[in-house]
């Protein structure tokens, strides 16, 4: 995915972090990293948020907002301020599709599950703080998982190109 | 528009056809798949709402759930019969896919969002195992009726026209 327009904001950072070429934020191997952590940080976030300690909803909302940060990030370095062609659409598409299928899947999958354990003892959440680390779960979840889709379906030469732009 | 002829599908054509005296695609037009997902979508609100108040819903919310589903296998069966999608029909998928999951994810999660604020003063959510399975089967649903919908949406009026000729 190479750059029609160079933006000057995502090259200026480029510029200050100077990272290795093949370490680059921004490309596809790091994003899915980047992003597979985020997954860890939010789901201990989770845990945390269950077993009542507040700093568990905060984890779980940075781990959301980073995620949309990085989304962002990304587009503006591949992108610039130039519209996505055909191909970029159809990666977003095929990705969005991937991500949300696999929250939405596994939400209700556990919601299932709860329909036949939460007697048992299996967690949900009932008090506020649960419930809002939950929807920032979801919601970071479908946003990870979209970005794990989408870098992996860049192909490794448009990840080298991006670098020697 | 069918690749592949699928003798079965054109004999159930047929007969349909004998005893309607009309053409059984226009009942699969894009306008009545949109129409046919909006209903199986309120019975599915509907059954959830009733599974809330303690009466017996949760029938109702699955079978609008496996209508959806089932609607929607027996839509790409009698367009394409056993040919692969092609580049166009691929696209298509990806979005209508795109856009039923992604809405769905984004309600439930604005909805899970508000009940951190709300549950407290009244707002619902499941609590006994016959709305935790509504719920789930809810949440499936609700994502095949939109990318139904969507799909029949963007799918062109030229091809409805299409197969009607076909």
């Amino acid at each position: 995915m190479m750059a029609y327009g160079e933006n000057e904001a995502a090259r200026r950072m480029g510029q200050l972090l100077g990272r290795p070429r093949n370490l680059a934020l921004t490309g596809p191997l790091m994003s899915i990293i980047v992003n597979l952590l985020l997954i860890a940080v939010a789901l201990a976030g989770l845990v945390a948020a269950a077993n009542g300690l507040r700093f568990g909803q905060t984890l779980v909302f940075g781990a959301m907002i980073w995620s949309i940060t990085h989304t962002i990030h990304v587009r503006a370095k591949i992108g610039g301020n130039s519209p996505p062609d055909e191909r970029e659409r159809a990666v977003a598409a095929e990705a969005m599709a991937f991500g949300g299928f696999m929250a939405a899947s596994l939400v209700s999958i556990w919601f299932l599950f709860l329909g036949v354990f939460a007697d048992d003892g299996m967690w949900f959440p009932q008090e506020s703080r649960e419930w809002q680390a939950l929807g920032f779960f979801v919601t970071g979840l479908t946003t990870q998982a979209t970005n794990i889709a989408a870098a992996w379906k860049t192909p490794a030469y448009s990840g080298v190109l991006m670098d020697e732009h | 528009m069918a690749y592949g002829n699928n003798e079965v599908v054109t004999g159930i054509d047929r007969v349909a056809m004998a005893v309607t005296g009309q053409e059984t695609t226009t009942v699969i037009a894009r306008r009545v798949a949109i129409f046919g997902n909006l209903v199986l979508m309120a019975a599915s609100i509907a059954g959830l709402v009733l599974t809330a108040q303690g009466q017996s819903g949760r029938w109702l919310v699955f079978v609008a759930m496996i209508s959806a589903s089932t609607y929607s296998g027996l839509i790409e069966y009698q367009q394409r019969g056993k040919a692969p999608r092609d580049e166009r029909e691929w696209a298509i998928f990806w979005k209508a896919l795109a856009i039923g999951a992604f809405v769905t994810c984004v309600l439930a999660g604005f909805w899970v969002m508000l009940l951190g604020r709300f549950a407290d003063q009244g707002m619902w959510y499941p609590d006994r195992s016959e709305e935790w399975e509504a719920a789930g089967l809810f949440i499936i649903g609700l994502m095949i009726q939109i990318t139904n919908i969507a799909k029949a949406w963007m799918t062109p009026a030229y091809a409805a026209e299409l197969l009607d000729d076909d």
